[in-house]
């Protein structure tokens, strides 16, 4: 039976979570607090990008205090009466084996993103639990001023920092070692690099790579890396030779992705290959028009709008050029994780020039364009005024950071 | 918190409260007045550019109509925010659950005090589907006794003409120095600041007539400093509007269109910037590149046609980097 390695070798004590030597500090000292009694903060904000540690850290937690752990996740819909239930009554009862005097740990985690109107109720009950709470909580979060800053008053605040290449690999080590593994010197390495900082994934290539194997060459990581990214390298490099537009769009199947995803690989990296600007401009002119089938789907479900859009993307594409092409090294779309940073700052843009809308006898979208930009310029010039305002327009955190942005 | 009166944000604090106040539309006040004095209104529809007074006007009107229970007795929706003809439906009619509140069941019910009617305001009514006009106008007829709606918008031929013909159409104008500078003295009058002749031309200038964006202006330029004067109004500006905008566009005429792309992300997404509301930028921007005018004019054709692709729900991101694609075609073109 498969089973993950990243749980498998999922720490079980504090002491055991690797590559974070001041956040366990931090939390080993919060836990020894709950020993004692209550600690001045009752809740721990732990925050900091993917595969870092922060729910295996939770985890280990509770295990080690022989705590029960009660987990609530962001994908659970969040409502007022949901989280004052399970996580309420959890925060202030015993537990079932130790009794009244027994703690219970209450994990909720992705904590950054109940915001919204969906779950407007969400951050005022847990801000509400949090005050009430005899029991330890833990929120976890990628992006710590995504919470109200009443929430994180009320928390010890944790930072959870990207691995660095070399704990990493002494975890890859020693799990290679703990499996009966042996790797080629720079595997590891290579391994480690590619993950940028978040042990998951790290752990998840070693296992996909070791699946069936005693020893592990740096060929296969070069080939397992090929594996995953350079098909569609091939592809892409295939795509502008195709001569004809049967062949090229015979290429989006083998690219087996999406055409929302496929346009972002190709969008990327086609343009670099094209010098001559009337290549340059009718081939995102198709690029465009497949686009804008990709948002008939989007707003209409328009599913048949498809086929149009793979053809455009690829045809439309390849047949668009006439000059000459340049060979370039093809990367992997940035604008993806970006776009989805830009997400939770417009997130809260339209919030605030939501706030400011209903306030000024204005729309969303006067308040975007017409009065956010002059809001900046006081908002960093005179915090007295800035203050007002957000008092009068009751702005989050998050709101006043954005706000006050240089 | 709409219950709270703004005193912060000067464009609320120094709304005109009353409808001698406004300036600039002396005729369309007047006609006002007399339907207010006599207690008689007629449905009203508000034509005019932005920042005019037209929200203002209706404001007035409800405070002198109704006194202290104005705000109970108006019901304030904005057409852009909610487009749809379910702003219209009551809402056990609607598709979609919705927390603005339903036209229809609004007007169905009486007002509160000794009033005759209560006030129905429709902000940029011009955006509204022709779908959602005709709903309006079955309500408007049918409410007639319990309701008047002030309706508001910018460019009154998009209004359909059943509604036109049930309303009694003021037009405000567009405001001039004049007008503008009257009013900013105002506030200079209470609120400790200075703002010199050169001041009030620059802020004129870059409003556009727009009395909002006027003031706007003027509080961020006096809380940079204790003088207002043209200098500080265009360094307002600057980094209200900053020069980035140009930057990319003058990457992409350079052919340098994978700087130009990256410019474009850092605008989309360290500031958060809208799609629409950089090609709104890009859009002014074309007037001042130096470049010959039958080039400016494809360019804005062309800028217009992504523009229409973003309300198609195309994605930002693609639609700018291929507006940046013909910049450097035209750039180019220009060099040979």
């Amino acid at each position: 039976m498969f089973e993950p390695w990243a749980e498998k070798y999922q720490p079980h004590k504090l002491s055991e979570v690797v590559g974070q030597p001041q956040a366990i500090q931090s939390l080993s000292k919060w836990v020894d607090c709950w020993r004692r009694g209550k600690p001045e903060k009752p809740a721990a904000l732990l925050y900091g990008p993917a595969g870092t540690g922060k729910t295996s850290a939770a985890v280990a937690l509770a295990g080690e205090m022989g705590w029960d752990l009660i987990e609530l996740n962001a994908s659970d819909k969040r409502t007022f009466d949901m989280i004052q239930k399970v996580a309420g009554t959890a925060a202030t009862t015993g537990t079932l084996l130790a009794g009244a005097t027994g703690k219970r740990l209450v994990v909720l985690d992705e904590a950054d993103n109940v915001y919204g109107t969906a779950d407007r109720g969400g951050y005022r009950a847990i801000e509400q639990v949090l005050k009430e709470a005899s029991n330890p909580v833990v929120l976890i979060a990628n992006d710590q001023y995504s919470i109200p800053w009443t929430i994180r008053a009320l928390c010890l605040l944790v930072n959870f920092r990207r691995l660095t290449q070399d704990s990493i690999v002494k975890i890859l080590e020693r799990i290679c070692k703990a499996e009966k593994i042996e790797a080629e010197p720079l595997v590891l390495n290579v391994i480690a690099e590619s993950a940028r900082g978040d042990l998951r994934s790290a752990i998840n290539d070693l296992q996909a790579l070791a699946i069936g194997k005693r020893r592990l060459y740096i060929k296969d990581v070069v080939v397992y890396r090929r594996d995953r990214e350079v098909n569609i390298f091939e592809v892409l490099g295939q795509l502008m030779h195709a001569t004809s537009s049967r062949q090229a769009r015979g290429l989006l199947w083998a690219l087996d992705r999406p055409p929302e995803d496929a346009i972002d690989w190709i969008s990327e990296n086609i343009p670099r290959m094209l010098p001559e600007p009337a290549d340059l401009d009718r081939v995102y002119e198709a690029l465009s028009r497949a686009d804008v089938f990709l948002g008939r789907i989007r707003r209409r479900q328009a599913y048949g709008m498809m086929g149009y859009a793979g053809d455009l993307m690829t045809a439309g594409v390849t047949l668009s050029r006439q000059g000459e092409l340049k060979h370039v090294r093809f990367q992997a779309p940035s604008s993806g994780t970006l776009m989805g940073r830009a997400r939770a700052t417009r997130a809260v843009r339209d919030s605030v020039a939501k706030k400011i809308a209903k306030c000024c006898h204005t729309s969303s979208r006067e308040a975007r364009k017409h009065f956010l930009p002059y809001m900046n310029v006081i908002f960093r010039c005179d915090k007295k005024v800035a203050n007002r305002i957000a008092e009068e327009l009751e702005l989050e955190e998050p709101e006043i950071n954005y706000l006050a942005r240089t | 918190m709409s219950l709270v009166e703004a005193e912060e944000i000067w464009v609320e604090k120094y709304r005109p409260k009353k409808l001698s106040e406004i300036v600039g539309q002396d005729e369309v006040v007047s006609r006002l007045q007399s339907f207010v004095d006599k207690k008689s209104l007629p449905h009203l529809l508000f034509a005019g550019p932005a920042g005019t007074g037209k929200t203002t006007a209706a404001l007035c009107i409800a405070r002198e109509l109704f006194g202290d229970a104005w705000k109970q007795n108006m019901l304030e929706l904005n057409a852009s925010d909610a487009r749809g003809i379910d702003v219209i439906r009551a809402s056990r009619d609607r598709k979609e659950p919705s927390e603005l509140p339903s036209v229809k069941d609004y007007a169905r019910t009486k007002p509160i005090g000794d009033f005759l009617y209560k006030l129905i305001l429709l902000d940029e009514a011009d955006a509204m589907t022709s779908e959602a006009q005709n709903a309006l106008r079955r309500t408007m007829e049918k409410y007639t006794r319990t309701c008047r709606f002030i309706l508001d918008c910018n460019y009154s031929s998009r209004i359909i003409e059943p509604i036109q013909s049930r309303c009694a159409v003021f037009r405000f104008r567009k405001l001039n120095e004049k007008d503008i500078a009257q009013y900013l003295k105002r506030i200079v009058r209470s609120e400790n600041v200075r703002l010199t002749d050169d001041g009030i031309k620059a802020i004129v200038y870059v409003s556009e007539g727009d009395m909002r964006r006027a003031i706007n202006m003027f509080q961020a330029a006096a809380t940079m400093g204790k003088k207002v004067d043209a200098k500080a109004v265009y360094e307002v500006s600057a980094v209200a509007r900053p020069e980035e905008v140009r930057q990319m566009l003058e990457l992409a005429l350079e052919g340098r269109f994978e700087e130009a792309r990256s410019k474009l992300y850092e605008l989309l997404i360290n500031q958060g910037l809208a799609g629409e509301d950089i090609l709104d930028q890009v859009h002014r921007e074309i007037f001042n590149l130096k470049i010959p005018e039958s080039d400016k004019v494809e360019l804005i054709d062309k800028v217009g046609e992504f523009d229409y692709r973003l309300t198609e729900g195309a994605s930002e991101r693609i639609q700018l980097e291929a507006a940046l694609a013909h910049f450097v075609l035209i750039g180019a073109r220009l060099k040979s």
